[in-house]
């Protein structure tokens, strides 16, 4: 079986609090994992080991083959590998929206200028906002900015992409832009681990559900035995909380 | 009305010396209006002259001096506190301990100084040092040694500033660049520091008002600056009143501009930053 992202034994701590408890994890190339689960679960937490915005107290994780905490390793090569999109987008506000998905091609990757920017046209296309490629960050909506976002991401070829809540701060009706793009990707071969509150979402494109609660992974299975089927009562609970609203 | 206004408005932005020579013409006429009604004794007929205004703007036949002076003083000091101050700025924002203690001290030492301390410090320091150092006997020119002085002296300051730019900038921006994996050097140069000299920029201006100001007490060590060059005219004409009263005015005019300047810079700033 082919791992693309392996978790084995992760322990984290913020000083005194345990905030990852034995986690194990493991996502197969090309499948879409939502993580979901109460705040402070430490879903986020997880899905930031994984490109090492977080450093582990304990265990081991592979990434596309590679131990990431291994000494040696680059790390910048592992995110290269593994983009995120952020809550909050962090976009860069100095620079256009076409110069905020080149930067990294250019200056990580050495790509020529013009095939970086036709690069960048692509993939503006391909999240449906081209014409807003002159303007600057502070000028978009919300759901502009996070397609934005995802357009940085895929501007560097990753293999896996993390999703760490993407829609929890936009307006109500920019949610669904951003969805579309996000199963969009889904259909294609990326490796894909979204932390979401969107059940729909998660129900409609995902090939596992994973539930936290407390620093621990509770319950994961399919979509359907998982709305279906509950097996924790406090995945029950978590589901008629977050369904019944 | 409105359009013409705006129209004289972008007109002096771009001709910001126009607009200078603009304000002393006013302040002039202003002067003479004004003491005529309420200093019926003061003689600015006299002080006008065209060799007085020639001594207080360029100083000496044959020499850099007077208001000219004061500004190549406060542009090179701009400019060296600006690089100097950046690179102790960064020293003391990094977390690499052979960097920033050294940084911490003299930040700490020299803005527990007064200016005029450090400006006869560097004075007297110079030849004892190339004495001792290098067995040479100099002397420096007092106008450089202001330079030295000013330079040290403001480096401090920008550093801070520096710092407190490079901290306002939000971790996000840091893990954004960092997710699409930029190294450390490149996160820093590319995604962090621009945007940190955006917004010090109003604060780096109001911190050069004060080094234009500060140039004043190059006096002290006979630098014949505007504000020296006034005093000798005023020992040569004795029209105090009359000359202490142009050259604040002058003085206000440009800080006042300068400050006036950065207030725009500030809003612009603002609205391309906050995301």
């Amino acid at each position: 079986m082919q791992y693309m992202i392996e978790m084995i034994n992760i322990n984290k701590y913020y000083g005194d609090f345990h905030a990852l408890k034995d986690i194990n994890f493991s996502v197969k190339k090309g499948e879409v994992v939502v993580v979901c689960g109460p705040s402070g679960s430490g879903k986020s937490t997880m899905i930031r080991c994984i490109n090492k915005l977080e450093e582990i107290s304990s265990g081991k994780i592979m990434v596309d083959g590679i131990d990431i905490n291994a000494k040696g390793v680059n790390v910048n090569k592992v995110r290269e590998n593994a983009g995120m999109v952020f809550q909050h987008f962090n976009l860069f506000p100095h620079l256009s929206i076409l110069e905020n998905i080149t930067i990294a091609p250019i200056k990580v990757k050495k790509m020529p200028k013009k095939e970086a920017e036709s690069l960048a046209m692509e993939l503006l296309e391909r999240v449906k906002i081209p014409h807003q490629a002159a303007k600057y960050p502070s000028e978009l909506s919300g759901g502009q900015k996070q397609r934005v976002a995802i357009a940085r991401t895929l501007a560097m070829k990753p293999k896996i992409i993390l999703f760490d809540e993407p829609t929890s701060a936009l307006d109500p009706e920019m949610i669904g832009e951003v969805l579309d793009v996000m199963k969009d990707l889904a259909q294609e071969n990326y490796t894909i681990v979204c932390v979401t509150h969107e059940m729909g979402f998660a129900r409609e494109v995902s090939d596992r559900i994973v539930f936290m609660d407390h620093g621990v992974i509770v319950e994961e299975n399919s979509p359907e035995e998982f709305f279906k089927n509950p097996k924790n009562d406090r995945t029950k609970k978590f589901l008629s909380e977050i369904l019944h609203h | 009305m409105h359009n013409f206004s705006k129209n004289v408005e972008n007109f002096f932005a771009q001709n910001k010396i126009l607009f200078f020579a603009l304000n002393i013409a006013i302040i002039i006429t202003l002067l003479k209006t004004f003491q005529v009604f309420a200093f019926p004794e003061a003689d600015f007929s006299d002080f006008f002259t065209k060799n007085n205004m020639k001594f207080l703007f360029f100083g000496k036949d044959g020499e850099v001096g007077g208001l000219v002076l004061t500004f190549v003083l406060a542009i090179s000091s701009i400019a060296i506190s600006f690089v100097l101050g950046s690179l102790i700025g960064i020293a003391r924002w990094a977390q690499i301990k052979i960097f920033k203690y050294p940084a911490i001290v003299y930040i700490e030492i020299i803005r527990a100084t007064p200016l005029i301390m450090v400006i006869f410090w560097v004075f007297f320091a110079i030849p004892v040092f190339s004495l001792s150092f290098f067995g040479v006997r100099t002397s420096v020119s007092p106008a450089i040694a202001a330079v030295i002085a000013l330079s040290i002296f403001t480096s401090a300051y920008v550093a801070e500033i520096v710092r407190a730019g490079i901290n306002s900038i939000p971790k996000g921006q840091f893990e954004g660049a960092k997710s699409v994996g930029m190294n450390g050097f490149q996160v820093f140069f590319y995604i962090i520091l621009p945007q940190a000299y955006r917004k010090m920029i109003p604060t780096f201006i109001s911190q050069f008002v004060a080094l234009f100001k500060d140039t004043s007490l190059a006096y002290t060590i006979g630098v014949v600056e505007f504000f020296r060059a006034a005093t000798i005219l005023n020992n040569r004409i004795y029209l105090s009143f009359e000359i202490f009263s142009f050259v604040a005015l002058i003085y206000f005019s440009i800080a006042f501009s300068m400050s006036k300047f950065a207030l725009k810079l500030e809003k612009k700033v603002e609205k391309q930053l906050n995301e």
